[in-house]
């Protein structure tokens, strides 16, 4: 056991298990949810015909995306080309490695569970995912196609847009916990109230921008698969795959996000946490064994909650044209969150002086 | 094992600045630049200043070297032709000439017997020190800095106008 | 094997006079723009070793304002480059020997 206690094999393990659980489970029933919760919402059945109740069809699309054939059009720029999707996965995985989801209790101090524990953790995973706007403007790019390279600017207009007022709004939450650690937000919501509440227009703007970040509908221009030509047009096979999984992936990643900055984290109820709820049940849980299976579990479900609202929005809200989206952005969105931002500050302010 | 991290970086740092300048696509060498980038944003975190790393990867690749490619694909720039003079191409071979004797006279001449990351206060250089600094000796600096961001914001627009330049009144 | 200063203003330095070199050689604007960038760069790394070594923050004040300086001076540079690009329909600097506008 004594590799276990070695500090990279621990590091190298967790970061393995992590991205395996984000990559093979999450980002799987992420998609087969997304059908199933399509089909419900459009009064169909969904898939059903590979494995129990439809579970293997991802499977089978995992298979057929290896097996179609990797068309690569002529005259493209090769090296970018074949790097952009890579620019898509690699910031989609590496921002979850600063997203604590889970507490446990390490030698009598309560830790997150995460993969590294970064005093600047939000900091850090805004910065990384803000780079997945490379892979669009490569893959536009370097496709050296008409529509992709329109496509391409617009999706990247759009994701450096909307960076904006989600910055702003992630703000007043860093001034409200006074912290830039999840951690530390995610007690300061344990010891007062969970931030929906306390800033409920942050909130707002944030779910609103990050639609938009991972270009969801009603924000899915980059998108719009049989409309509208997107960035990706010319890439096929697992490249493709590759986008659509970074696509997936960070929707997890910024859900995670939303969970600890304004949902609480992994505490209990608002007003209501663990603590207290061990007191009530008379086991101690916070120094239980069990305490970070528990709180992993109840990330998870509030995770899923967020996600489900993903797919919920996909599926009633039509698209925006593209001058409203930008409209909405510069016009709406930013003096919005400016405004949060101004009115989070004079909360803060009176509540010290208070 | 920290110091070769040091040197890795810097090996990195230099040869994607080479990069740079040598390749003649531009979207090559802005993409070189964000390996740039990345392994000072490395150092920076190597030499007690996280903070700034992030920052360096916020602001630096995450905004201002994405506008760069952004307008690089807005132009839709080709290759940059050969189009030199003999005297061009002669410059460039003694301008890059000049790097390396540059750095071994450096080497020679400078001499500072203090260490880098060496044992410094825990929070050095985290967010909630350099706030404090930032916002309390040196709030004039970041006052100003905030007016330069408004100068250059309104410029652009003026700039980039249409009718200004057509018919100025 | 410990990294004393002189290393790292070394590698800064090395880094500016690249900076330099790129201005020197190379002719078209946005290249140039990237090459004053490293500039900056080499500057904010000069800033964070001394700041390191004499466990002084003001390196760190420094560098943050830098940044800013930096993003101001991107603005503004590509909006001329734009403007550049639709007036002369070329990048290089070489076409921009005149003194009308």
């Amino acid at each position: 056991m004594i590799f276990f206690q070695s500090d990279w094999l621990g590091a190298a393990l967790r970061i393995a298990v992590t991205t395996g659980t984000i990559f093979g489970v999450l980002v799987y029933f992420l998609v087969y949810a997304e059908r199933k919760v399509s089909a419900f919402i459009q009064d169909r059945v969904g898939p059903n015909r590979v494995g129990p109740l439809g579970l293997l069809q991802g499977l089978a699309d995992g298979v057929k995306f290896i097996f179609k054939e990797d068309l690569q059009p002529a005259n493209v720029s090769k090296f970018l080309y074949a790097f952009a999707p890579y620019a898509a996965v690699f910031p989609a995985i590496l921002a979850f490695a600063a997203v604590p989801y889970g507490l446990r209790e390490i030698d009598g101090k309560m830790v997150p569970v995460a993969i590294a524990n970064i005093n600047a953790g939000v900091l850090f995973t805004i910065s990384v995912s803000s780079l997945g706007v490379f892979s669009i403007i490569l893959a536009g790019w370097a496709s050296n196609s008409k529509y992709p390279i329109l496509g391409g600017l617009r999706a990247a207009a759009q994701v450096i847009s909307y960076e904006i007022p989600l910055g702003l709004s992630i703000m007043s939450v860093l001034l409200l916990a006074g912290t830039t650690d999840f951690y530390g937000i995610v007690q300061a919501q344990n010891e007062s109230v969970w931030f929906v509440f306390l800033c409920p227009l942050g909130f707002l703007l944030f779910l609103i921008s990050v639609f938009a970040e991972t270009n969801r509908l009603p924000f899915d221009m980059p998108e719009g698969e049989t409309e509208i030509i997107g960035f990706h047009s010319e890439y096929s096979s697992l490249k493709f795959a590759m986008f659509f999984m970074a696509e997936y992936a960070n929707m997890v990643t910024v859900s995670c996000v939303g969970v600890l900055l304004f949902l609480g984290g992994w505490e209990f109820l608002p007003g209501y946490s663990w603590q207290d709820l061990s007191l009530a049940i008379g086991l101690d849980l916070l120094n239980h064994p069990v305490l970070w299976f528990v709180t992993v579990v109840w990330f998870l479900t509030k995770l899923s909650f967020l996600l489900f609202l993903f797919i919920w929005v996909r599926w009633t809200l039509p698209r925006f044209r593209y001058d409203q989206l930008m409209r909405l952005g510069w016009k709406r969105l930013i003096p919005l969150s400016l405004f949060n931002l101004i009115l989070t500050m004079v909360v803060t302010v009176w509540m010290v002086w208070r | 094992m920290t110091s070769w991290l040091f040197y890795g970086f810097s090996a990195f740092a230099v040869a994607f600045a080479y990069l740079v300048i040598l390749l003649r696509n531009p979207i090559h060498s802005g993409l070189a630049l964000i390996g740039s980038f990345f392994c000072v944003s490395g150092l920076f975190v190597l030499m007690h200043a996280p903070f700034l790393g992030v920052i360096q990867i916020l602001i630096y690749t995450g905004a201002i070297l994405v506008l760069f490619l952004y307008v690089m694909m807005l132009l839709n720039l080709k290759e940059q032709q050969k189009e030199d003079r003999l005297w061009q191409t002669v410059a460039r071979y003694v301008a890059l000439l000049l790097i390396p004797l540059g750095w071994m006279f450096s080497l020679k001449v400078l001499n500072f017997q203090r260490l880098v990351s060496r044992s410094l206060p825990e929070d050095f250089g985290s967010v909630h020190s350099v706030g404090q600094q930032l916002l309390g000796s040196y709030v004039l600096i970041f006052e100003v800095s905030s007016v330069v961001l408004l100068v250059a914001m309104i410029g652009v627009v003026v700039l980039t106008q249409k009718k200004s330049m057509e018919n100025p009144r | 094997m410990i990294v004393s200063l002189t290393h790292m203003m070394t590698l800064s330095f090395v880094l500016f006079l690249i900076g330099l070199a790129g201005i020197f050689i190379r002719r078209d604007v946005l290249t140039v723009f990237l090459c004053v960038e490293i500039i900056l760069n080499a500057a904010n790394l000069a800033f964070v070793a001394v700041a390191n070594a004499f466990g002084d923050e003001f390196g760190h004040v420094a560098v943050v304002t830098i940044i800013a300086i930096a993003a101001a001076e991107a603005a503004i540079g590509l909006s001329m480059v734009i403007k550049l690009h639709s007036d002369k329909k070329s990048m290089n600097l070489s076409s921009l020997n005149e003194l009308r506008g």
